[in-house]
């Protein structure tokens, strides 16, 4: 489980996170999600570790982030964060050597699933292809909980449609937490089965996706538009 | 999936290590084409004297290529966003910078080994190889003592890379904190952590001295002949040792406490 206690975060004059409170439970695909710019990454990333609230606490199955949670934690964030002179194969060295959690068979099953080529250098390689390996090194582990920060942005709609297709692949109904954050909820839609709108750092509405729309009478994309006043 | 600290260390070592490969490749090469030109002047007509001093010159790019890499392991780490992939691996802070010392000295190493064995190649194909080891045995008593002090310099210069490396470190973390003007950050801590640790070095150098560790002086330094090196490791080595661990301590517990993305 993941629990944020009334997180605070601001960088400069800007509160990112404002009092966010709430509890992620084990085995859901959660979605969080709004515009840019509402707390969405800020959140992943004190949850992975990487960055630090000003006040409150998360807690990681009820452990502060630390080394030993970052064990549990498959983190893909948005940003290309693996080294481009690397191989996809010698990335998957690097990497699986921290995790105990790495499955060698499941990435030999992905490398082909995803249409990789395991000798490709990273940093050789179309956008489309990087959100790929990306996966690709997340998904490769039996991590417990997984966050995906923006895993569709700026990727074209065949390489989307095979990151979705990705990540309920190996969803096991639940063992895996699987957080993803995105502004583009239409594609996500028919994966997730609890979702937490955010803005300006703070909770604008959350609950059982197939609560909200059986409550609203319409798609999740029609709430976030009544929720943002779109 | 076996995964154990020694592994774990050793992944970010090779990998640091690779990322260095080139650069060091080609500083190697460079030395060796360096010496070559260097020797073929020697045939012209060049002093050797000359061709020996310009050689020399290497033993200085050798120390200032690790000094930068030191600076750069860390910096590329945000340049290239890898640094989203090295603070999300579960593993301690100490672990990540101890990596990146360890091919700070490996390169050191290998560039230094590197110079003075084209530097003595050139020396042996020069008369000096045979003046120089002459003039020496005529001088001293202990014929072991060139080596003794050869040894002496390496392993000083060895810690004083470790220093500089751990002063880097230091620099390179405390810059990030900032939000603008990170590079001038560094830079800034750098001048200031490298002035006040050269005070704490040389008090703790003379504390080290009065509780009977050697000084860095061999004994009679002015009378080559019955020259002996007193003792090892010497009160500077060990003081800039001690202040090195400290600086390394302190990036470290900067880069776990304070480091955010």
């Amino acid at each position: 489980m993941i629990e944020f206690k009334n997180v605070t975060k601001t960088y400069g004059s800007i509160k990112a996170l404002d009092g966010f409170t709430t509890k992620i439970e084990d085995g859901k695909i959660v979605g969080l999600l709004g515009p840019n710019g509402t707390g969405k990454s800020t959140s992943l990333k004190i949850a992975a570790g990487l960055s630090k609230p000003d006040f409150g606490s998360v807690e990681i199955n009820g452990a502060e982030p630390s080394k030993e949670t970052k064990a549990q934690v498959a983190f893909l964030p948005e940003i290309d964060h693996l080294y481009p002179w690397m191989t996809i194969r010698r990335c998957a060295d690097f990497i699986s050597a921290f995790y105990a959690d790495w499955d060698w068979d499941k990435y030999k099953e992905l490398v082909e699933f995803l249409g990789l080529n395991p000798s490709t250098v990273i940093g050789k390689i179309s956008k489309g292809m990087r959100a790929k390996a990306k996966l690709l090194f997340t998904f490769s582990r039996n991590a417990p909980i997984v966050l995906l920060d923006e895993p569709l942005s700026g990727i074209d709609v065949l390489v989307r449609e095979k990151i979705i297709q990705t990540i309920v692949r190996d969803y096991g109904k639940g063992g895996q937490t699987i957080v993803i954050s995105t502004h583009e909820i239409s594609e996500i839609e028919p994966l997730i089965e609890y979702v937490i709108f955010l803005e300006d750092g703070k909770i604008k509405l959350e609950g059982n996706v197939e609560d909200l729309r059986f409550k609203y009478k319409r798609s999740l994309v029609d709430i976030m538009k009544e929720v943002y006043g779109r | 999936m076996n995964t154990n600290k020694g592994r774990m260390f050793a992944r970010l070592y090779l990998k640091d290590l690779q990322d260095i490969k080139m650069e060091s490749a080609i500083f190697m090469v460079s030395i060796a084409i360096w010496n070559l030109f260097l020797y073929l002047k020697y045939l012209s007509n060049w002093p050797y004297e000359l061709s020996l001093g310009f050689s020399a010159i290497a033993f200085g790019i050798a120390a200032f290529i690790p000094f930068v890499e030191s600076f750069k392991l860390l910096w590329d780490e945000w340049k290239h966003n890898t640094v989203y992939l090295i603070m999300s691996l579960p593993v301690s802070g100490t672990m990540v910078l101890l990596s990146k010392l360890a091919v700070i000295v490996t390169q050191y190493m290998a560039l230094s080994l590197f110079s003075t064995a084209c530097f003595l190649l050139l020396a042996y194909a020069t008369p000096a190889w045979e003046a120089g080891w002459s003039f020496i045995r005529s001088v001293i008593t202990d014929q072991s003592l060139p080596i003794k002090f050869a040894m002496l310099f390496y392993a000083s210069s060895v810690v004083g890379i470790m220093y500089t490396a751990a002063l880097a470190f230091l620099s390179s973390v405390v810059g990030k904190l900032a939000r603008k003007h990170s590079g001038l950050a560094s830079f800034g801590t750098f001048l200031i952590a490298g002035y006040v640790c050269s005070k704490a070095s040389d008090l703790i150098s003379r504390g080290l001295e009065k509780l009977g560790v050697t000084g860095l002086y061999y004994n009679h330094p002015y009378v080559l002949r019955d020259a002996t090196i007193s003792g090892f490791p010497t009160a500077p080595m060990l003081s800039l040792l001690i202040v090195g661990a400290a600086v390394f301590i302190l990036a470290v517990r900067v880069y776990e406490s304070a480091v955010e993305l």
